[in-house]
């Protein structure tokens, strides 16, 4: 090989700009992709017995919310003998790492029971119960209580580092403040731990949350699974594509109306320019809000309405039965921000067709109409490609109209749904939020991909052969 | 039947007046070519005749029916343009036959006079290609191919082959001229070249300013050019001009050129004779100069600045006075430069201009008659 004949120059200019997407796009790229492949937190297996070898009938990850539908009591050693304690299992239910509803056995300890400080009720469910004073295990005892005695919980506490079993296992102990009812008709009050002490109100019902489960580090389609068997997936998807086609057609028709409007050189058509181009400059949200603004109640609609005597008393246009006017809202807040972009591109791709042409087709007898159809519109088509591929990535995107109209609820777009996912408030999963984004960029790409290849002139393919 | 009969069209862009009171006659099947410098309003012309720019005021009529305001697709024209504007989208067959497309015309009858159209032009191995794959010279076949697959009654052509190499325009232009003897058809064909004007056209209007100069076959425009800029700009080389004065001598007019003095053709000499004294300007063509190796009586003897062989003649530019001119001869003619040699003016081939107005001075009874 010989070296003096290679051009390096452009290698080396190329070479900071690579660095650079490297470092600030590709990276963060591959690490938020990985998100939605890659599991780094911890699982809780559901089992269909209680019994630490029964079949596993699902996973539940960390943090997901389960509810409690009963409990019992197991005397099974828990770690293959060595430690002999009594424990309990918990058959919840919750939704697994893959988004179905599940049923199935896990042992209480990794279910942190949100609610149990609201219940009153309890019973000793141990062989016997020793009262302490103070939640403190080496303090004074105030008194025992016998297998299946009523308490009344009066109070809780959580105690950092309680030591159960040797010092084996060390975790947070709860402690409940009880008074009961001693067989000599005594009122006894005082703490016990948690363990013994069966909360009643816990048996039907009780909300929890898995709080620990078994480390697991691995790659996964648990969470793509997950997105999908997401309630809101479909829906999310079919209101994403529903206001594409309602909004692209209208989009470029619009476009390429205005556009020949400031092509033809009429008088004042700067004038049409700035006014076509004045939504460039709103943001999204800021149109979401002008649009629901004009939906709302009060809003400009409603007494426009009422001015003109169609309507005795305001009609609520954005309410959770009135889908419709929502999307409407959205499609016009959407055309109104969005065409004069593509205007921009259209009118730079009619200024690109020789004016020859077009009058060549006027010579010929084409009427205006196929003037457009014959001629301009073909000759259109790289530019058309361009806003098309551009308006349809970013209508994949749509988020802050609909949020600014909708609330998001209502009507809800993939967007949203990521961010919803994503967002601490609500699932607080960026797992599902990264599958979700990624899913996003995977149907913008294929979108891309088949106009670049389908919107293709007739000139290009004759060449590419 | 299609004659094209312009009166009077006036068009202004702005302050600028791109046509200025222009009337022309193209008679039916006659070939006139408007010819002239850029910025004459020769295409302006055209587009009016088009119906691609309208006319301020005056007409246009096409056969006996006033089209100055119709539409151009009712005028029954049709059109080779400069960039030849054909359609890229389209195949070369779906180009021949768009003016037919638009017309409805029934397919079977659509085919068959695309085909004939390409082969006329030519073409007929490429209705498949996109002109993208195409040469220009191939191109501009199919501009001309659409254009006579109408069949239109009038054909007007916009520099056609301005886009074009040299020796491909030499070939088209031979070839445009049997296809359109062939079709007859009335052509109004607009160029800056004066040699396709002179080769092509039964007749040339010379435009400048937006106002036709002189309008005749070519042979007589080339010869008589009835203004100076005529003359310098056709031909090539242009024609030359002297500073003449014009003096009695015995009764007669004599123009000197210097000492030299010319002697004019009978019948201009009553026209001369009103000029008496003042100065005139002598136009020549080189090649009606003759050049001598030897002194004559009737001879002017110049110095010879740059000899120019150019194949078929010999180009010399020579000074008279303060005038740079040129004198073409026979290859053979044997001269080098800084010498003196003698050049002769045949009185037939001198044309008088006014110094002033740059226009020919015409035989007394010439002006008599057409006064």
């Amino acid at each position: 090989m010989n070296l003096k004949k290679v051009n390096w120059a452009p290698y080396l200019l190329i070479l900071p700009s690579f660095l650079y997407l490297m470092l600030f796009f590709g990276w963060p790229m591959i690490r938020s992709m990985e998100l939605a492949f890659r599991r780094d937190s911890q699982i809780l297996p559901l089992r269909t017995e209680p019994f630490p070898d029964s079949a596993t009938v699902g996973k539940l990850e960390r943090g997901a919310e389960v509810t409690i539908l009963d409990v019992i009591k197991s005397e099974e050693s828990s770690t293959g003998g060595l430690l002999s304690k009594k424990s309990f299992w918990l058959k919840i239910s919750g939704i697994d790492v893959e988004g179905n509803e599940i049923e199935g056995w896990a042992e209480r300890g990794p279910v942190f029971v949100r609610d149990a400080s609201r219940s009153e009720e309890g019973r000793v469910v141990d062989s016997s119960v020793t009262v302490y004073a103070e939640p403190d295990e080496t303090g004074a005892s105030v008194g025992e209580l016998p297998q299946g005695t009523e308490v009344t919980i009066t109070d809780w506490d959580e105690l950092e580092g309680g030591v159960v079993a040797g010092g084996l296992l060390a975790k947070p102990a709860q402690w409940f403040k009880i008074t009961a009812e001693t067989a000599d008709g005594d009122t006894l009050e005082g703490w016990v731990k948690r363990g013994p002490v069966f909360v009643e109100d816990t048996r039907i019902s009780t909300t929890g949350r898995v709080d620990k489960g078994e480390g697991a580090k691995e790659w996964t389609l648990d969470y793509i699974k997950r997105m999908v068997n997401d309630r809101r997936f479909t829906e999310s998807l079919r209101t994403t594509v529903l206001l594409m086609v309602l909004i692209l057609p209208v989009q470029f028709t619009l476009a390429i109306i205005m556009a020949l409007v400031l092509q033809s050189r009429l008088k004042g058509n700067t004038i049409f320019l700035y006014i076509f181009s004045i939504p460039l400059g709103v943001s999204d949200l800021a149109a979401g809000l002008v649009w629901f603004s004009i939906f709302t109640q009060r809003g400009f609609l409603n007494s426009f309405l009422e001015r003109l005597g169609l309507i005795d008393k305001p009609y609520i246009f954005i309410s959770n039965e009135n889908k419709q006017y929502i999307i409407l809202a959205i499609v016009l807040a959407e055309v109104w921000r969005a065409t004069s972009i593509v205007m921009v591109i259209v009118v730079s791709g009619l200024q690109a067709i020789p004016g020859e042409l077009i009058e060549a087709g006027q010579l010929f007898g084409a009427n205006l109409w196929q003037r457009l159809r014959h001629i301009i519109l073909p000759l259109l088509m790289p530019s058309l490609q361009v806003a098309l591929i551009l308006r349809t990535i970013l209508a994949f995107q749509v988020f802050a109209v609909v949020v600014a109209i909708s609330g998001g609820e209502v009507v809800t777009v993939l967007a949203n749904e990521t961010y919803r996912w994503y967002e601490v408030g609500t699932y607080n999963n960026p797992n599902v939020a990264a599958a979700y984004a990624g899913f996003i960029m995977l149907i913008s790409l294929g979108v891309a991909v088949f106009y670049l290849r389908a919107v293709r002139t007739q000139e290009e393919r004759a060449t590419q052969k | 039947m299609a004659e094209i009969r312009i009166e009077n069209a006036v068009k202004t862009f702005g302050k600028v007046t791109a046509v200025d009171n222009v009337s022309l006659t193209v008679h039916d099947q006659e070939f006139v070519v408007l010819l002239g410098p850029s910025g004459c309003g020769k295409t302006t012309l055209l587009r009016a005749v088009a119906g691609l720019g309208l006319v301020d005021s005056g007409r246009v009529m096409i056969g006996n029916r006033d089209v100055t305001y119709l539409p151009p697709k009712d005028r029954g024209i049709s059109m080779v343009f400069q960039s030849y504007a054909i359609f890229p989208h389209m195949k070369v067959f779906d180009n021949i036959a768009f003016g037919l497309k638009m017309q409805r015309m029934p397919k079977p009858q659509m085919i068959a006079r695309v085909q004939q159209a390409a082969e006329l032009l030519h073409i007929e191995n490429f209705l498949d290609r996109y002109p993208s794959q195409m040469s220009g010279g191939q191109r501009q076949r199919v501009a001309v191919a659409r254009a006579i697959a109408v069949q239109a009654e009038v054909l007007l052509m916009d520099e056609p082959l301005s886009n074009l190499d040299a020796l491909l325009r030499l070939e088209m232009r031979a070839e445009l001229k049997r296809l359109l003897a062939e079709l007859k058809v009335t052509t109004i064909y607009v160029t800056h070249d004066q040699i396709e004007a002179l080769s092509m056209g039964d007749r040339i209007a010379v435009m400048r300013d937006g106002k036709i100069l002189q309008c005749d076959s070519p042979s007589t425009v080339y010869d008589t050019p009835t203004d100076r800029f005529v003359g310098g700009f056709i031909g090539t080389p242009p024609m030359n001009f002297l500073q003449g004065q014009v003096r009695r001598e015995n009764g007669a007019a004599r123009v000197f050129i210097g000492d030299f003095g010319l002697i004019p053709v009978p019948e201009m000499l009553d026209t001369l004779l009103t000029r008496d004294g003042e100065v005139v300007v002598v136009g020549i063509r080189a090649e009606n100069m003759e050049a001598l190796n030897q002194p004559a009586e009737d001879a002017l003897q110049v110095r010879v600045l740059v000899v120019e062989p150019l194949g078929s003649q010999n180009l010399l530019t020579i000074q008279i006075g303060s005038d740079i001119i040129k004198v073409s001869t026979h290859p053979d003619f044997r001269v080098a430069p800084d010498k003196d040699i003698w050049i002769r003016f045949p009185s037939d081939k001198i044309r008088w201009i006014d110094r002033d107005s740059g226009k020919t001075l015409l035989p007394a009874v010439q002006i008599a008659a057409s006064g």
